[in-house]
């Protein structure tokens, strides 16, 4: 009897030593926005990218080298194959600039142009060069519910864009609760349309952040087809020189813009 | 006595010439626009027919069956493999049925000038052996065909496109594509030449360039997407089609390529019909339209004279004579209008068939660039194709409409009375 109501207080203690704590509040739907920002958003990051195509059973590998100053400025660079050994993209703003080693010139592309598909990828241009958006300020979120994908818990969030020619302008999302790294997506156009579905493989920490290092993203409005992203190599916020976005970059190894291409500067 | 009837009609239809004229005139103009609408919707499918064949059918096509499948995505993957291609040239200089081989590279493109950037169909050609299937030398409107001199890097573009990319002769143009590995490849190019066909859609979306560049830009080796057969007799491709087939299976059992007669191509087998019984249904209601004109034209003709008709049967005609004198008449003006309306309309289709119809004259130049319809159908100048079997149709259509019209009037009339013949007045 006395050990039972030794116990009994016990318990009591416990429960009114840890009431005495504050609890967390629970984050809101714009903190845990805040907070995926917080990952993914970089002043500056120098990546080592592989590309596995995979469309209609045929498996095509593509690496290349990635630089991105913010969202407004991103540089790539295709390592492999031969064929794509060359090719170059500079995005300045809302354009972007293609250099063809085997044409010697350069595109200029904008506009709905760059939703194309990007090098036969799964991936567009838009999606390859504005890879630090920060979701708090473009979209408006709600969280539907917890699911657990592949043994971690998540949230499952319904993000709406405040901006109306978003090209996903709904975004459903299951985010890791304890990393803030978004799991999985469906990508869906303003009509309701699914457009795109990603799915995170592999998170690794960096310093203070998580990111996402293998990812599958799949063009629904491509059959049989998926493109994995491995970023083998990840740097963040380091110095990378001005030159680097710049059209001499891109034509460093080219014998210079042809005439049509010299207004694109 | 049915002589003596038919004269008394003849001279009787002379008696109100004014009415007469007015009858004729309307039997003849319907006939007139009946052979010229149908000699116009002949020409329409005719020149569409011919069209698709030049340009995309041939009298018998081969390609790779998942190619046929998707056509309308133009699908890089599914190709002729050069030892399947070698069997199809063999086969071909051994048949002297065979004029002309035309291989074809199709394949989608970005193509870019300065700042504007518009996605269009690309067809590498072996330039001679188009030109002979498609006449394309003589689309010319500005520069030339293929520069035999040049290093390949010269192709020739729509009308429209130019227009829309603002470019000219000799500027250059950069071609973008993804090729058969999905790698990105571009290559420069100078217009050599701008076409026109007349037909807008393709003026507007497509652009020619030589067979090894276009090989070059798809990394597809000699491999091809289509071979376009071109028979001295287009009235054998079912049975060469066949020949070909056996001479693919011969080599490789399961190969994957169809070899299809022009009669049995989708467009011609399917759409064709489909645009052919719209149009009958354009021209059974200008049928029935112009029935009615020439049925209400003969009734009120005859329903005018019903005192008269009492006349004539008080001085005693006899029933059968007042109907056959009626229909008599009916006949003499159905006649007459007839054939004035087969001379004009004839003449009309004729001419039009030689000098062609030109739509941005009379639709005006910015309707017909709207008319962006995938199929060669609507070109710049339609020719009708005007036929015997055409105005001899319409003309008895002309006679018997107006016997018809005249037939209910002519019923009445006999079985009334001369009392009450004198008394109606174009009551029915």
């Amino acid at each position: 009897m006395r050990k039972k109501i030794v116990f009994f207080l016990l318990v009591l203690v416990l429960v009114t030593v840890a009431g005495t704590f504050p609890q967390e509040p629970a984050l809101s739907p714009a903190d845990i926005l805040e907070k995926i920002d917080s990952n993914m958003v970089f002043k500056t990051a120098r990546a080592e990218i592989d590309m596995v195509i995979t469309l209609n059973n045929r498996i095509i590998t593509k690496s290349l080298d990635s630089y991105s100053r913010g969202n407004e400025k991103s540089y790539i660079e295709f390592l492999d194959p031969p064929r794509d050994k060359g090719t170059k993209l500079l995005k300045i703003e809302d354009i972007i600039y293609i250099y063809y080693p085997s044409a010697e010139r350069v595109m200029r592309i904008s506009g709905h142009m760059l939703r194309q598909s990007m090098m036969g990828s799964d991936f567009s241009y838009e999606d390859m060069t504005v890879r630090a958006k920060k979701l708090k300020e473009e979209y408006i979120s709600e969280i539907k519910g917890e699911e657990t994908l592949e043994g971690r818990p998540c949230l499952l969030m319904v993000l709406t864009s405040k901006i109306e020619k978003q090209t996903y302008f709904t975004r459903k999302a299951w985010v890791d609760k304890e990393r803030f790294i978004v799991l999985r997506e469906e990508l869906y156009a303003r009509s309701g349309k699914l457009i795109k579905e990603m799915a995170v493989q592999a998170v690794q920490t960096y310093k203070d952040r998580y990111y996402p290092t293998r990812l599958t993203m799949k063009d629904k409005l491509r059959q049989n087809s998926s493109t994995e992203m491995i970023i083998k190599k990840i740097e963040f916020d380091i110095p990378i020189p001005d030159e680097t976005f710049s059209e001499r970059q891109l034509l460093k190894s080219g014998r210079g813009l042809s005439p049509q291409t010299d207004d694109t500067k | 006595m049915i002589g003596t009837t038919l004269k008394f009609g003849w001279k009787n239809i002379w008696r109100n010439k004014r009415r007469t004229c007015l009858t004729i005139s309307a039997v003849a103009l319907t006939v007139s626009s009946l052979i010229f609408l149908q000699s116009y919707l002949k020409g329409v499918i005719n020149n569409s027919n011919e069209e698709m064949i030049k340009t995309q059918i041939g009298h018998i096509k081969i390609a790779h069956k998942e190619f046929l499948r998707l056509e309308r995505i133009l699908p890089r993957d599914y190709r002729i493999g050069e030892d399947e291609l070698s069997l199809i040239q063999n086969y071909a200089s051994r048949s002297p049925e065979i004029d002309l081989l035309c291989e074809t590279v199709k394949f989608h493109v970005l193509i870019s000038h300065k700042d504007v950037n518009e996605p269009v169909m690309a067809i590498g050609i072996a330039p001679d052996d188009a030109d002979k299937s498609m006449a394309l030398s003589q689309k010319i409107v500005q520069g030339e065909y293929y520069n035999a001199s040049g290093n390949g890097l010269s192709l020739i573009i729509g009308k429209g496109l130019a227009q829309k990319l603002k470019v000219s002769v000799h500027d250059e143009i950069l071609l973008l594509t993804t090729d058969i590995n999905y790698s990105s490849y571009a290559l420069p190019f100078k217009i050599s030449g701008i076409f026109e066909t007349g037909y807008s859609s393709m003026d507007k979306h497509l652009l020619y360039l030589p067979l090894k560049k276009a090989q070059e830009m798809l990394d597809c080796g000699q491999t091809v997407h289509e071979v376009l057969v071109f028979l001295k007799n287009p009235g054998q491709a079912v049975k060469i089609a066949g020949k070909i087939r056996e001479t693919l299976s011969s080599a490789q059992k399961d190969h994957p390529l169809q070899a299809i007669p022009w009669q049995q191509d989708d467009y011609i087998k399917n759409f064709l019909p489909a645009l052919v019984e719209i149009m009958d249904a354009v021209l059974v209601i200008f049928f029935i339209i112009v029935g009615m004109v020439i049925l209400n034209t003969m009734l009120m003709a005859v329903m005018e004279r019903y005192q008269e008709i009492g006349v004539l049967k008080a001085l005693g005609f006899k029933d059968g004579q007042v109907r056959f004198m009626v229909l008599a008449e009916a006949f003499l003006i159905g006649t007459i209008g007839s054939v004035i309306g087969a001379l004009l309309g004839g003449a009309i289709s004729v001419l039009t068939e030689r000098v062609g119809i030109d739509l941005t004259k009379t639709i005006g130049a910015e309707n017909f660039a709207k008319l962006d319809i995938p199929v060669p159908m609507f070109g710049k100048v339609l020719y009708p194709d005007f036929t015997l079997s055409i105005l001899f149709t319409s003309m008895a259509f002309g006679i018997l409409l107006a016997v018809m019209g005249a037939l209910y009037p002519a019923l009445k009339s006999s079985r009334m009375s001369p009392t009450e013949a004198f008394h109606s007045e174009l009551k029915v």
